[in-house]
């Protein structure tokens, strides 16, 4: 009662000289209501229809009910900024807000926010969307970031601003999961320079980046940057399939241009959700996109432009046992001085993408073998070779992620049926997948429902997740030939003519080929556990073989042949196939027709939307 | 990992207060502000500060950014940057030019018209078994 007292007074003197009282109330009781101060303060709606912040950092809020009463947080906030006018320093996007849309605040000089402000120097700001990364579950589905583009520099010093959970050292794997699923961490904002994410993403973990360009005012870059001051160092909590990256950039992004990008069909969000949404809802806000490729990437476009000659020097450089600038000199020596420097060009792409997933040895070796390199590079003129470079289609033209499936069936055992799946995400290997890692499937929670005659009812599969991995390289480089790998857990039927479900796991892991830019065709090791042995056994291994060709992007088809052997019942086996297409190319609906074997033949032909 | 804990412990040094301005040209980054025992060590504050993040990646270092300590002078944001980007760095320079050696250039507010020069002077004082201190060494006597 104390602080609305206070609050009446201050709010009666700032306002008396141009509205009668009961107006400047009613004036800050629909400014609390506003969505740019619930944002400001993020405030979410509970079922009850109440206000709770995401927020509650006791020193976040002016009113000790700031967290669940925006009134109330409005009123101590004017009286803080009246009575303190150091205060507006702390809150900035609140002092903006309130000049605006209640009253006149007393002048006052933020030399620290002044200074950050005129050392961003944004006049513009970029959403990027970092690919996914298949060696870290928390990245498999992509990063979002805000980068603040000072033009009158180079963009390498950027600022950038992240959202991302925080958790200690040395967290086990399980709590590590567990944690980030259901909230057992916080997130925080965090700034750093875009060079570093550059080293992260481009360097380090192999990952594309796509520079979303947007046209935002320069008033609401300063809101935007004003409100990522008010929230250094301010936790929130962290949750991997909500209140993650994607989220928290969407609702900045409403913050400062009071649109919402959330994509409100999916009780989920992920960093592809929101570009998505954007182009798709919102097309004005994208100016431009921008490709900056990985240096795997970088590696395979300079590779592909190589003449045969240039390719052939490069691979003899690259497989001499010792290298020194001398023996490379002689090894270059039927090239040109540009076709020199193409050929070394394209081989820093190769030592920076290998020195991240060779062994230490390896890369111990390889590093010498770079000194020499470098060395011959300094001997030449200086200039850069010349490549094209490459503008592969951005992420957000890839097929959406969630998929629902009606599917016609045949099947010998139980005859003619219908089928239904749900996918809560992500894309398989047919589906349309720009920006994704090429080959490369990452399915959650897919379950399928299958009905047949007479009303007979099968929960033919749940699965949690699937990986596949096949890093099909096609560049023929020593050392540019990673391992092909599949995982894949969860419950289904034993096999096509036995409706009888079980627990299983599946492991792959073998060598992939790409003859062609569209096609990769691998074979390995594969292990199939299950958790009943109705077919001979728990544990079941054996060779798999498969490939996948993107024959146009109206059509694209796989294939994969196993047979394995039950461990614990070796006289037992089993052979498996499928054959699977996609046909259209659309990023709502395309339509597949699958042959599938497994003790029985099963064909089915499906029509999937996604959204 | 060595990479990006360097870049954490860079980061963290920027909020050392240890100078006053008016040494900032005196100092040796490497061995005043943390940027050495970032390469060589793995030690607590590296670890306290890259302790990083679920879906950004490897990295997240959150700090406003100031520009009162010393350490974050134009030479030390220079050699941050070298030491954190060396490879490209090497690389660029040895290709005599790229949007790393022009980031550093910038930084050290180098005019478009001199940077041909500068880069060229630093082309004839290293080479492959150059290491950062000493490229950094050899870019501030290009300037």
């Amino acid at each position: 009662m104390e602080g609305i007292s206070r609050f009446l007074v201050v709010s009666i003197l700032l306002l008396s000289h141009a509205f009668p009282i009961a107006s400047a109330q009613s004036s800050v009781e629909a400014a609390a209501l506003q969505p740019q101060w619930l944002s400001l303060l993020h405030y979410e709606k509970t079922f009850l229809g109440d206000y709770t912040s995401a927020i509650d950092t006791p020193a976040f809020f002016f009113s000790p009910r700031g967290s669940i009463d925006p009134l109330a947080e409005l009123q101590a906030t004017i009286s803080s900024f009246v009575e303190k006018p150091d205060s507006q320093c702390t809150f900035p996007a609140r002092a903006m807000f309130v000049s605006e849309n209640v009253a006149t605040l007393p002048d006052v000089q933020c030399d620290a926010f002044n200074a950050f402000i005129s050392n961003i120097n944004a006049t513009g700001v970029s959403l990027v969307y970092a690919s996914g990364y298949l060696g870290n579950p928390a990245s498999m589905y992509g990063h979002v970031f805000l980068k603040f583009n000072n033009t009158s520099q180079s963009e390498l010093l950027d600022n950038t601003y992240n959202y991302g959970a925080r958790y200690p050292d040395n967290e086990n794997p399980i709590a590590y999961i567990l944690n980030g699923i259901f909230g057992g961490y916080n997130g925080y904002f965090a700034n750093q320079k875009y060079h570093h994410q550059t080293l992260t993403y481009n360097e380090s973990e192999l990952r594309d980046l796509w520079e979303y360009s947007l046209s935002l005012t320069s008033k609401e870059i300063s809101f935007l940057l004003a409100h990522l001051w008010e929230l250094e160092q301010i936790p929130m909590t962290y949750y991997f399939f909500k209140q993650n990256c994607a989220y928290q950039i969407a609702q900045l992004l409403s913050l400062a241009t009071s649109t919402s990008y959330m994509p409100n069909d999916k009780a989920w969000i992920m960093p592809f959700d929101i570009v998505a949404a954007i182009k798709k809802n919102h097309p004005s806000l994208i100016s431009t996109v921008k490709y900056h490729p990985s240096r795997q990437e970088a590696l395979y476009t300079k590779f592909a432009q190589l003449t045969e000659k240039e390719k052939a020097q490069l691979i003899v450089a690259l497989s001499a046992e010792e290298t020194t600038p001398k023996s490379l000199t002689q090894i270059l020596k039927p090239l040109n001085e540009e076709q020199m420097k193409r050929v070394i060009d394209t081989a820093f792409d190769y030592f920076s993408y290998l020195s991240q997933s060779q062994s230490e040895n390896d890369v111990s070796v390889m590093l010498q073998q770079r000194k020499a390199f470098v060395d011959v590079r300094f001997d030449l003129p200086p200039g850069n070779s010349r490549f094209k470079p490459l503008t592969p289609a951005p992420p957000d033209t890839a097929q959406d992620t969630t998929l629902l499936q009606v599917s016609m069936i045949y099947n010998n055992y139980p005859g003619t049926g219908v089928g239904v799946r749900f996918r809560a995400n992500y894309y398989d290997l047919l589906t349309i997948n720009p920006a994704r890692i090429p080959f490369s499937e990452l399915s959650t929670f897919d379950i399928r429902l299958n009905i047949f005659e007479g009303a007979k009812r099968n929960l033919a599969e749940l699965t949690a997740l699937r990986i596949t991995n096949l890093n099909a390289a096609n560049t023929g480089l020593p050392g540019d030939n990673k391992m092909a790998w599949k995982f894949a857990g969860g419950y289904r039927d034993l096999s096509v003519n036995n409706d009888n479900g079980a627990l299983y796991i599946d492991g792959l892991l073998g060598k992939s080929y790409s003859p062609a830019f569209d096609i990769a065709l691998y074979g390995g090791l594969s292990s199939t556990a299950t958790s009943k042995n109705n077919l001979g056994g728990y544990l079941a291994v054996g060779a798999e073989f498969g490939g996948v060709f993107k024959i146009s992007p109206h059509h694209a088809m796989s294939f994969s042949v196993g047979h394995q052997r039950y461990v614990n019942a070796p006289n037992q086996k089993r052979t498996y196939a499928t054959w699977e297409q996609r046909f259209l190319n659309n990023q709502q609906y395309d339509v597949r027709a699958l042959l599938r074997y497994d003790e029985e033949f099963e064909y089915s032909v499906s029509l999937s939307y996604y959204f | 990992m060595k990479k990006i804990a360097s870049i954490a412990l860079a980061v963290a040094a920027l909020s050392s207060n240890a100078f006053a301005q008016s040494e900032t040209d005196k100092i040796n980054p490497w061995k005043h502000c943390g940027i050495g025992a970032a390469i060589f060590d793995d030690n607590g504050t590296a670890a306290a500060i890259s302790n990083i993040i679920w879906d950004l990646g490897t990295t997240a270092i959150s700090s406003k950014i100031s520009s009162e300590d010393s350490c974050e002078g134009q030479r030390t944001k220079a050699a941050m940057f070298i030491q954190d980007n060396f490879d490209a760095v090497l690389e660029q320079t040895a290709m005599g030019e790229g949007e790393h050696v022009n980031a550093m250039l910038e930084i050290l507010e180098v005019n478009e018209e001199n940077k041909a020069d500068v880069v060229d002077a630093i082309r004839t004082s290293v080479d492959a078994q150059t290491q950062p201190e000493a490229y950094y060494n050899a870019v501030i006597a290009a300037i």
